[in-house]
């Protein structure tokens, strides 16, 4: 498995049990429009469990530029391998 | 000079004239001789403030840009600027607030002691203010480059359709007026029929609702539980109509200009929940909120999960109600709508199966609830303070049930139904002028929800179309309230 594709994978598990839907796919693509429960009070909280898992904090700056769960999954990358 | 006067149109009419015969370089320069005069005209004192202003952020833009390219620290020039910007709009509005609630708890200060605190707030100052703000955090984020042009920057911050009461403009509006266009007989006339547009819902619709709320608003308790409950409602048409017809004035004269400002209302009375009113009322103020207040806050507050979240928002809407105004009835405004939307985002699943299970149901008793909500939460907008806000709830309770049995005793006759409605000051054709307002403001509304109005128009046969026009012009000079002087709902804040 390649480290792209590991963190989408870590990332999917993050969302499936903070949205508590085990059944979630999650895609580069995937925006907070395409999926349920995913809304402004559990935005953050998601990022927050993303970088617990990763062991990394975000910038806000680099939040805001966060378009879909791709752009966070590079900004995750790019930190791994930086 | 107000937007919605014949000096106004005037006043933009020469001022496109020039503009039109300027070479589109110099274009700016128009721009910015006309917008500080009109400034002048409503705040001479204020203009050396607002040139201030203009002059500090657009140095402060630039050297935090030059030192984040040369690697060196940038931040505190940031905060330092944020910080000197507020300043005044703190000190003028919100200092006398502030020590008049520290004199009520304090021992041995009276209120009396902070009068002195007293100015007169320059208009567009809340306004002005947070577009600067949010000039500098985009520059400060490298979401724009700062503007190198003193001149254009000037223009940006004080562009007179919108200095006074918005649109907040977004600070890629600087990039329209490197080049402003110059005359285009289809973009001119667009901006010349939401104006008019604009007008009409002021003068024709708000105003005239304006007098029964006025008059109900000043003594509550003279009136009965109907005529006060009737108040309330025409007041939330009322706000709508003054406030969107001004930001239609303004959207359009700048449109005339070559401007293409933000729209500011997507039809908030068709919303089902408070959420979505949000995000179709006073746009340009609440994108502003989202981005610039709730988003950084929702990401510090981020470690305590949905609790920060809640915070966050609470903090966002304390934060809108004292942008309004600095009283306990804007600060009691913004939190009950910010308790509302905590609720609503609590209850978001519950609500979505609810629906599913009966869809027309309740979409009818959300969209009825959250109008009955506006209605009662703009009461305390309304009110110049929550003495008042209390007094017109309390008499609309009491008063209802007196109402109801006056009316059991006496029959629901047409005519005593119409005593209720006694001093509030409408005669019975001012009555069924000011519901059609009402019924024409929402019903362009629900046409506009599916299609543009001005795609429509632009689709009706020639006599449809001029008739229209026809109609609103004389619509606002026949119906126009013209006597009363009446200045814009949002020109205080």
């Amino acid at each position: 498995m390649s480290q792209t594709d590991d963190i989408l994978s870590r990332v999917t598990g993050i969302f499936r049990e903070e949205l508590k839907q085990p059944n979630l796919v999650v895609l580069p693509s995937t925006t907070a429009n395409d999926v349920e429960g995913w809304d402004s009070l559990t935005h953050m909280a998601l990022i927050h469990m993303v970088e617990l898992e990763f062991k990394l904090k975000f910038k806000l700056p680099e939040i805001l530029k966060f378009k879909n769960v791709g752009d966070m999954c590079q900004a995750i990358e790019k930190r791994l391998s930086g | 000079m107000q937007l919605a006067s014949l000096s106004y149109l005037l006043f933009l009419a020469g001022v496109s004239a020039v503009s039109f015969v300027t070479p589109a370089r110099a274009r700016w320069a128009v721009l910015l001789v006309a917008s500080y005069c009109f400034y002048a005209l409503l705040a001479p004192k204020y203009t050396l403030l607002l040139a201030a202003l203009t002059l500090i952020s657009w140095f402060a833009a630039r050297t935090l840009a030059a030192r984040r390219k040369n690697g060196r620290a940038h931040s505190w020039i940031f905060w330092l600027a944020v910080v000197t910007i507020l300043a005044p709009l703190l000190a003028l509005k919100y200092a006398p607030f502030a020590a008049q609630a520290v004199a009520r708890v304090v021992p041995g200060a009276s209120v009396e002691d902070v009068g002195h605190f007293r100015f007169l707030l320059p208009v567009g100052l809340s306004f002005f203010t947070i577009q600067i703000v949010g000039y500098l955090v985009d520059v400060h984020q490298e979401s724009i480059e700062p503007e190198k042009h003193i001149g254009r920057y000037a223009a940006f911050v004080a562009l007179f359709p919108y200095v006074t009461a918005g649109p907040i403009g977004r600070s890629e509006l600087v990039e329209q007026l490197r080049h402003p266009p110059g005359f285009n007989y289809e973009r001119v006339t667009s901006g010349i029929k939401l104006a008019a547009w604009g007008m009409f819902k002021k003068v024709v619709i708000a105003d005239r609702l304006g007098v029964a709320v006025d008059n109900v608003f000043a003594a509550p308790d003279n009136y009965s539980g109907v005529a006060v409950a009737f108040a309330a409602w025409l007041y939330l048409f009322q706000v709508y109509a003054d406030f969107s017809g001004y930001s239609d004035i303004a959207i359009g004269s700048a449109r005339v200009l070559g401007i293409e400002l933000t729209p500011n209302f997507a039809q908030p009375y068709l919303s089902r929940s408070v959420g979505e009113y949000w995000r179709r009322w006073h746009l340009s103020f609440s994108t502003w909120l989202n981005e610039y207040v709730y988003f950084p806050l929702s990401a510090m507050f981020r470690r305590w999960s949905r609790a920060g979240a809640i915070a966050a928002l609470l903090l966002t809407f304390f934060i809108s109600g004292l942008w309004h105004g600095a009283a306990w009835t804007f600060v009691v405004f913004g939190m009950v709508h910010g308790v509302a939307l905590v609720g609503e985002m609590l209850t978001n699943k519950w609500r979505a199966n609810a629906e599913r299970r009966s869809p027309r149901l309740i979409r009818a008793l959300t969209w009825v609830g959250t109008l009955t909500f506006l209605c009662g939460v703009d009461v305390i907008f309304r009110a110049p303070n929550l003495g008042v806000a209390w007094a017109v709830y309390r008499r609309i309770a009491l008063g209802l049930i007196e109402d109801a049995q006056f009316l059991t005793a006496q029959g629901a006759s047409p005519g005593a139904i119409k005593s209720l409605l006694v001093g509030v000051g409408f005669s019975a054709e001012e009555l069924v002028l000011a519901l059609a307002g009402i019924a024409l403001l929402i019903g362009v509304d629900v046409l506009q929800e599916r299609v543009p109005m001005s795609q429509r128009i632009r689709a009706w046969p020639g006599w449809a179309r001029w008739g229209t026009y026809y109609a609103i012009a004389a619509g606002i000079l026949f119906f126009g309230s013209f006597n009363r002087n009446t200045s814009f709902v949002y020109y205080q804040f």
